[in-house]
């Protein structure tokens, strides 16, 4: 091997490298500013001056060196990454080794003109490298050595060459996806709501109470108030989803090349990937119960590198860049199967044969429910007395409700060599995990389930972040045949981890 | 080829049964000690508290103790494992059973490793990766260094040749990389 010759990262790297280590530093930056502040006049200033000399240099200082230190190369087919100040550290990564590139930039990459670039190897669902910053013109060179294509010196923004867009999410389908996303805000929203108009309510409860002069009881008015506050907050939450859905998703675009496909999206940080489709490892469809009746969908891909895993947020002068491993974060269902096309070329993934799961699966569900249910009736007895034994039979009643729709919605089958399992009622998802990407298949079978001749089958990918694809609830005929099948197929077939690049 | 009829498979060695009993006790007394912290807490600040101090982490004690005890047995009853032709199977549990079935073209890397109680007991563990798994995704116990050894070996060096890609066609000639820009290009 011949030494590597060293590239160097953007200069500017050092201004995005203050703003990080200006972040971890924050305390200190205060307590300087705070005493120059107040330390002016008299000798207070030079103690003030001299400890923001110093936390400048602690601040500057490793940012420089870094820079001065940082190194990469591409050569014999090998990506070479020299860093380090004390401990010297060089890595070589193989570039038939990478999973997915992935491009971010925050707020002030875009004023620097800068990219960040990652880079994913089957190891873990964080990158494996990342080169921060790059230029924009050299991270798009870079970009195509690693992917063993010759670099066309046009930049990212006036890009000539044609695009083959095969997906574009119009501003309705960003609104729809926002409005219809179950988001966590929406909740917490709804709680805060709870909180602050509860109080409100309370006060006013109180305060009339003592204007009355009497024993206060429960009046009316109040639960109205606490309705519309919730109503109130659950709206604010929804608006919320869809702003930042907005600012997350905005211009999604998914770009078909080769075999590779390439997203970009983000109004405010901006992210752009690169996917070789052939190392897709699992691949998610999930709808809920809004969003089936609005006619959308979400696909998520996954790659053994991760694809964007979810907790792969870089804490980035910008904020959070968020990298998601979705394929689209909304599709209209009546585009699903071209989706599909593009991730299993020439797999039927829609009109396969459904295989329903096990004919006893409602038993099983009131089976493994009865202890539980006997647990909560149980500790609630105390105060429910007698009502105990109705919560009890409410919750078996719930659990053989929930056993009957998983029924009747669960299903998997064999579309071509992919294996597809579909599981949920409410928010239903179906995964699909072609045959010679399964690394270990794994049979479990609970108390309840051997009771009703049931078994749980799992078939491990090595995507980091779909990790199993289950088959929940089959009977042991079936287990037995998928166990059988996808472990013969998985040995039979080659380990495609590093094919198609 | 996976099947549920584990009866034929192999069993651990039985020094393992130890090791187990050994790890359950020890397990058990910190659960004891866990246990007697609330205890302790509730018998000072309950006026009157009925119970003598120790009396209900000692007999969570002696109950977790006991029926874990009783359960080795039959846990390694139902430990087994089985080195096929092209998959290793390896199948655990007593209530809640597992069949777990690997391709030995997909192990990537095996892990021999054992405690200070193991190594008194002359007993090791294989632990078993394979692609994008973080953990394991199988565990061997209680197997003899050499039969770790030799199970590790077979895995690792026995295996079938690789399926070549359906369509290897044969690598370009070398060419110069194309040159960054601004910088002289890469000899």
């Amino acid at each position: 091997m011949n030494n590597p010759i060293y590239h160097r990262i953007h200069t500017l790297t050092i201004l995005i490298e203050l703003s990080r280590v200006a972040r971890q530093m924050l305390l200190a930056i205060i307590f300087v500013v705070y005493s120059l502040v107040t330390g002016s006049g008299g000798s207070g200033d030079f103690f003030g001056e001299g400890i923001a000399a110093i936390v400048g240099g602690l601040v500057l200082i490793p940012a420089v060196l870094r820079y001065l230190t940082f190194g990469y190369a591409v050569q014999d087919g090998n990506l070479y990454i020299k860093e380090g100040i004390v401990t010297k550290k060089q890595r070589t990564i193989p570039l038939d080794r990478i999973q997915n590139i992935n491009l971010t930039r925050s707020w002030l990459h875009r004023i620097l003109g800068l990219v960040d670039l990652d880079i994913e190897t089957a190891v873990s669902a964080k990158a494996e490298a990342r080169i921060s910053a790059l230029s924009e013109e050299d991270a798009r060179v870079l970009r195509a050595r690693l992917l063993g294509e010759r670099p066309t010196h046009t930049s990212f923004v006036n890009e000539e060459r044609a695009k083959d867009v095969v997906y574009k999410v119009t501003n309705k389908e960003l609104f729809l996806a926002g409005a219809s996303e179950n988001k966590l805000g929406t909740i917490i929203g709804a709680l805060l709501g709870l909180q602050i108009i509860g109080q409100r309510a309370i006060e006013k409860f109180v305060e009339d109470a003592v204007k009355a002069g009497r024993t206060p009881d429960m009046p009316q008015s109040n639960w109205l108030l606490w309705t519309v506050g919730i109503i109130i907050m659950l709206f604010i939450g929804w608006v919320f989803s869809i702003g930042s859905t907005f600012v997350k998703y905005y211009g999604f675009e998914l770009v078909r090349d080769g075999d590779r496909l390439r997203r970009t999206y983000g109004m405010i940080n901006h992210v752009e990937n690169v996917l070789p489709t052939k190392r897709v490892q699992t691949m998610v469809f999930v709808e809920n119960l809004l969003q089936r009746m609005l006619k959308i969908c979400k696909v998520m891909v996954s790659t053994a590198g991760g694809f964007g895993g979810s907790d792969k947020q870089h804490t980035e002068p910008g904020g959070k860049v968020d990298v998601l491993p979705v394929l689209t974060p909304v599709l209209q269902i009546g585009a699903f199967p071209e989706i599909a096309q593009l991730i299993f070329p020439g797999k039927d993934l829609v009109g396969i044969a459904r295989n329903p799961v096990g004919e006893k699966t409602v038993f099983r569900y009131i089976r493994s429910s009865i202890l539980p249910s006997l647990i909560v009736a149980g500790g609630t007895a105390y105060f429910t007395r007698y009502w105990a034994i109705a919560i009890f039979f409410g919750l078996l009643g719930l659990a053989t409700l929930n056993g009957f729709l998983h029924k009747k919605f669960a299903y998997w089958g064999d579309a071509d060599g992919i294996w597809v399992s579909a599981l949920g009622w409410l928010k239903r998802t179906k995964k699909f995990i072609p045959a010679e990407k399964v690394q270990a298949v794994i049979v479990r079978q609970s108390p309840a389930q051997r009771a009703f001749g049931l078994a749980t089958v799992d078939m491990v990918s090595a995507s980091p972040l779909f990790q199993n694809v289950e088959f929940d609830d089959v009977t042991t005929t079936d287990a037995k045949y998928l166990a059988e099948e996808a472990h013969r197929r998985s040995s039979d077939g080659r380990d495609s981890l590093v094919d198609g690049f | 080829m996976p099947a549920f009829d584990t009866d034929s498979w192999e069993l651990l060695e039985l020094s393992v049964k130890k090791l187990w009993r050994a790890q359950q006790a020890i397990g058990s007394i910190f659960f004891g000690l866990i246990v007697l912290l609330p205890e302790f807490i509730l018998s000072r600040e309950v006026p009157k508290w009925p119970i003598p101090f120790g009396l209900i982490a000692g007999t969570i004690f002696l109950l977790y103790l006991g029926i874990g005890q009783l359960f080795i047995g039959k846990k390694f009853e139902n430990f087994r494992f089985l080195l096929g032709e092209d998959d290793l199977s390896v199948a655990s549990g007593i209530f809640w059973k597992q069949w777990r079935f690997i391709s030995r073209n997909r192990v990537q890397h095996v892990d021999i490793t054992a405690g200070p109680i193991a190594r008194a007991l002359g007993i090791v563990q294989v632990s078993i990766f394979v692609g994008g798994m973080a953990a394991a995704a199988a565990t061997i116990p209680g197997l003899t260094q050499s039969r770790g050894e030799e199970l590790r070996h077979k895995l690792v060096k026995d295996r079938k040749p690789q399926i070549p890609p359906p369509d290897e066609t044969p690598a370009p000639p070398p060419t110069a990389p194309p040159a960054f820009p601004g910088e002289p290009p890469v000899e």
